[in-house]
């Protein structure tokens, strides 16, 4: 019975290991521009 | 609303040049004069395209080419913004919409309904590429898009290298701008030279990235985790880019 749970509580954690790692490796710092995104660039000051 | 000035120099510390250079100050003023001449048409571009200011382009080219007319440069990144290209094509693919019915057209001959045809976006981009834009396909209802063009990437595609380079800045920029609520070019200049990866490790995780963390406590913590080699290289771009009489520096002078 225990080793059961000890399975089941490995798989668990394997699982959202892999979960979190999918969304970190996912994640993006390069998103498609909107028109707004460009305008507000072009605010940009240099002082 | 978000602060959008940048204070030059954003660091209080000037690069320590090769003894060959003379004096930091002309060098930087002449690899900007250089850049301008050599490159200032194609960045003027590149910066209406993206809306990145000219002056931050430049300064980035003369950090990353030196000035120097060789379009090519050495290893892997291409260009004068040194772009890894096949990688920024990838990444920036639904930025430039340049693919193609590409392998899927024959399921497209056979199954037209399953797909919806997008026209190529007019973009400036369009004239470097290796292969002409064509239509794009989306399945429905996933609106899944299909290919974009990796290979065939060459040196020609040098001009090219620039205006993605550019647009990953652009990208960069306005990332830093949505999490911090400000422009950080020190932010920017870890992205760009060491990576995501390494930002998220260095900057994010030692809990830097916050508006109240300057760009010096940011560039005294570059030897954390770094390989010394990596840590000078990516110190002397603080320092060139940012510091004093560094590439925005000069610029904001008027020097150059």
């Amino acid at each position: 019975m225990n080793k059961n749970w000890l399975i089941i509580g490995g798989v668990l954690v394997v699982a959202v290991g892999l979960a979190y790692w999918y969304m970190k490796s996912t994640e993006k710092d390069t998103e498609p521009l909107t028109e707004e995104d460009k305008e507000t660039l072009k605010k940009i000051e240099i002082v | 609303m978000a602060d959008l000035t940048i204070k030059i120099p954003a660091l209080q510390k000037e690069y320590q040049q090769p003894k060959a250079w003379g004096s930091w100050k002309n060098a930087s003023i002449q690899i900007v004069k250089q850049v301008k001449a050599n490159y200032g048409k194609v960045l003027q571009e590149a910066s209406n395209l993206t809306g990145v200011p000219y002056n931050i382009l430049v300064a980035f080219t003369s950090v990353e080419s030196n000035g120097v007319r060789n379009e090519s440069l050495t290893g892997s990144a291409k260009g004068i913004m040194q772009v890894e290209i096949p990688t920024a094509y990838t990444t920036l693919k639904d930025q430039l919409k340049i693919d193609t019915l590409g392998g899927f057209l024959p399921y497209y001959n056979a199954v037209p309904s399953l797909f919806t045809v997008i026209k190529p976006i007019p973009n400036p981009l369009l004239a470097y590429a290796s292969e002409p834009a064509r239509d794009y396909l989306k399945i429905k209802p996933t609106g899944v898009g299909y290919g974009i063009i990796t290979q065939n990437i060459t040196k020609k595609d040098a001009k090219l290298a620039s205006y993605l380079g550019a647009l990953t800045l652009a990208q960069l920029i306005n990332k830093t701008i949505k999490s911090v609520n400000q422009i950080r070019l020190d932010h920017i200049i870890v992205k760009y030279n060491a990576g995501t990866g390494a930002f998220s490790k260095n900057i994010t995780k030692k809990g830097l990235e916050k508006p109240n963390v300057d760009s010096t406590a940011i560039y005294n913590s570059i030897p954390i985790n770094f390989a010394a080699r990596k840590a000078e290289v990516l110190k002397a771009y603080f320092e060139k880019l940012i510091g004093i009489n560094g590439f925005l520096d000069v610029q904001k002078q008027n020097l150059a």
